[in-house]
């Protein structure tokens, strides 16, 4: 992934950014969708690729893949997101369950959802949307050792909590 | 139970798994086209290089100095509105607003500026993307009818009464749409304080209203509405007490789970609205609980509700709110009901459809004058 890193003064055309950044979409749509609003997944990532069109020439390959600047972009929009949505309509957000059947998966997306915020927020990118160690630290904006060390706490949380039931 | 670390590791996959199959499928769409759609926010393209830059500073600056010390920013002004190209004029802000506005609502006033700079309430805070936004405000004098909830026969209803008061409406600059209306009265003496409760209800005269109730609250509402009680909601945590609506509200469908410990429904299924789009006229109404402290708004037209007074915030709806399925309008109440309680606050939500919206507001109005908390 992110073999060939363009530079910024690549992503300067609509044609360059759009080739540049479309491999990664089904990705960054996972990101929206998990940390987004519920329903709002294909509007954050809109406004989120937008701001990173506006602000390309800000993007350092020096600094990390493409990837990881995409994702910290559409983590953050989707965080404004839900705080819009707070706002708008008094529905409280947290994790979603979809059709879960297991009552030990549904006991566990419960108790991840009281998880403390950075740790729930590794605990999505990781096992839920899917993003390596080193993606999960360009979106938390940390180390790896950080995401690393706020996996291992929250598993410990949950386990803690499930042996309570 | 217990679990090893590895157990756990293992059930966080493949819960994992399982969310992402059960992902609906996303629809890849040209980000080129996109960003070209969005071509109209010019400043998106600018792409300048050090020595333009520059030059945009310095031109920026100037005329930055020249409007204060010369202009309508200077001392002796104040931001006068000016139509542009991309905006409506006064006269085109009265007219649109006029008409969310009783015949004989007389305007008194239209100012022009920044959203938040021009708020008919020094106390509201509009959203954060609204800040900015540049609004007409349009203030109108006007009286208006508060009547009481229609009782069921053979009880008579208490006749109504006028207040008179100021309705501001709020309106995009560039668009003309509407983006919120608030109502405020004067202060009255207490002698002459009218009961503030629900304003008119246009109900055709044969509605049949019942009484209905959940988890300490009950209300009266037409009785051609249907009604779905979350499973086994308990009023000390967030989430819905009862929806209303009416349409049709699907059978198996939970709330979103996130007011934790509340479970989705007995077959582990969830969503996020209990229908996918309302019909024409059509009403959803939401009560929830909202366990967590909100300030209470301040802007908002003063209504009764179970003996407290509470603001009701008549809005456009929210892309991410009622917007999504396919309201008009958006009616929001939050019902402070006081401590000590496990409860903090009530919360109603109500997502209309036009085109007769004044009906269904008359309806929803009617059934918050009704209700009572008891929790």
């Amino acid at each position: 992934m992110d073999v060939a890193q363009p530079r910024a003064s690549q992503l300067d055309g609509a044609d360059d950014f759009a080739a540049a950044v479309e491999p990664h979409l089904p990705l960054l749509a996972r990101v929206a969708g998990r940390l987004g609003p519920p329903g709002g997944r294909e509007d954050v990532l809109q406004e989120a690729l937008l701001r990173a069109w506006a602000h390309r020439r800000q993007f350092d390959q020096r600094k990390g893949p493409l990837l990881g600047w995409l994702l910290a972009i559409v983590a953050n929009e989707a965080r404004r997101a839900v705080g819009r949505r707070k706002q708008a309509l008094p529905i409280p957000l947290t994790a979603r369950v979809d059709d879960l059947e297991s009552d030990e998966r549904l006991d566990l997306a419960a108790a991840t959802a009281r998880l403390p915020e950075r740790q729930r927020l590794a605990v999505d990118c990781f096992y839920y949307i899917g993003l390596s160690i080193a993606q999960t630290a360009a979106v938390m904006a940390c180390s790896e050792g950080y995401v690393k060390s706020a996996l291992s706490d929250a598993r410990k949380h949950l386990r803690l909590e499930l042996e309570q039931r | 139970m217990n679990y090893s670390d590895e157990h756990l590791h293992q059930l966080l996959q493949a819960s994992g798994e399982h969310w992402r199959a059960a992902e609906p499928p996303f629809e890849r769409f040209s980000v080129a086209a996109l960003v070209r759609r969005r071509g109209a926010r010019w400043w998106l393209n600018l792409s300048l290089g050090p020595a333009a830059s520059v030059a945009v500073v310095v031109v920026v600056t100037v005329a930055l100095v020249t409007l204060v010390v010369f202009g309508p920013l200077g001392p002796t002004g104040r931001p006068r509105p000016t139509a542009t190209a991309s905006m409506i004029t006064e006269a085109r802000a009265i007219e649109l607003a006029s008409q969310t506005v009783p015949a004989d609502a007389v305007e008194v006033s239209a100012v022009n500026g920044r959203y938040n700079d021009v708020k008919p309430d020094p106390l509201f805070q509009p959203d954060a993307g609204d800040v900015n936004r540049i609004v007409w405000v349009v203030n109108f004098d006007l009286t208006v009818e508060i009547c009481p909830p229609p009782v069921p026969p053979p009880q008579t209803s208490p006749p109504c009464t006028s207040q008179r008061g100021m309705r501001s409406v709020v309106l995009d600059s560039a668009t003309g749409e509407v983006i919120s209306q608030s109502f405020s009265a004067p202060p009255a003496s207490p002698s002459q304080q009218p009961e503030l409760t629900a304003a008119p209800v246009t109900a055709p005269p044969t509605m049949a209203w019942v009484v209905d109730q959940s988890s300490g609250i009950s209300f009266e509402r037409p009785s051609n509405w249907t009604r779905w009680q979350p499973n086994e909601h308990n009023p000390m945590n967030d989430g819905p007490l009862i929806y209303l609506s009416t349409d049709p509200l699907l059978p198996d469908c939970a709330v979103a789970p996130s007011a934790t410990p509340h479970p989705p429904d007995s077959r582990g299924r969830a969503c996020d609205w209990p229908l996918t789009a309302l019909s024409a006229n059509g009403v959803l109404v939401i009560w929830l609980t909202t366990r967590i402290l909100q300030p209470l708004p301040t802007a908002g037209e003063p209504v009764d509700v179970n003996g407290t007074t509470a603001r009701l915030q008549i809005e456009m709806p929210k892309p991410v709110g009622c917007a999504a399925i396919g309201a008009d309008e958006t009616l929001d109440v939050l019902v402070p009901i006081g401590q000590p309680t496990p409860l903090s606050n009530i919360a109603m939500v109500a997502c209309l459809r036009g085109p007769d919206l004044s009906t269904s507001e008359a309806q929803v109005r009617a059934m918050l004058a009704s209700a009572r908390i008891t929790p």
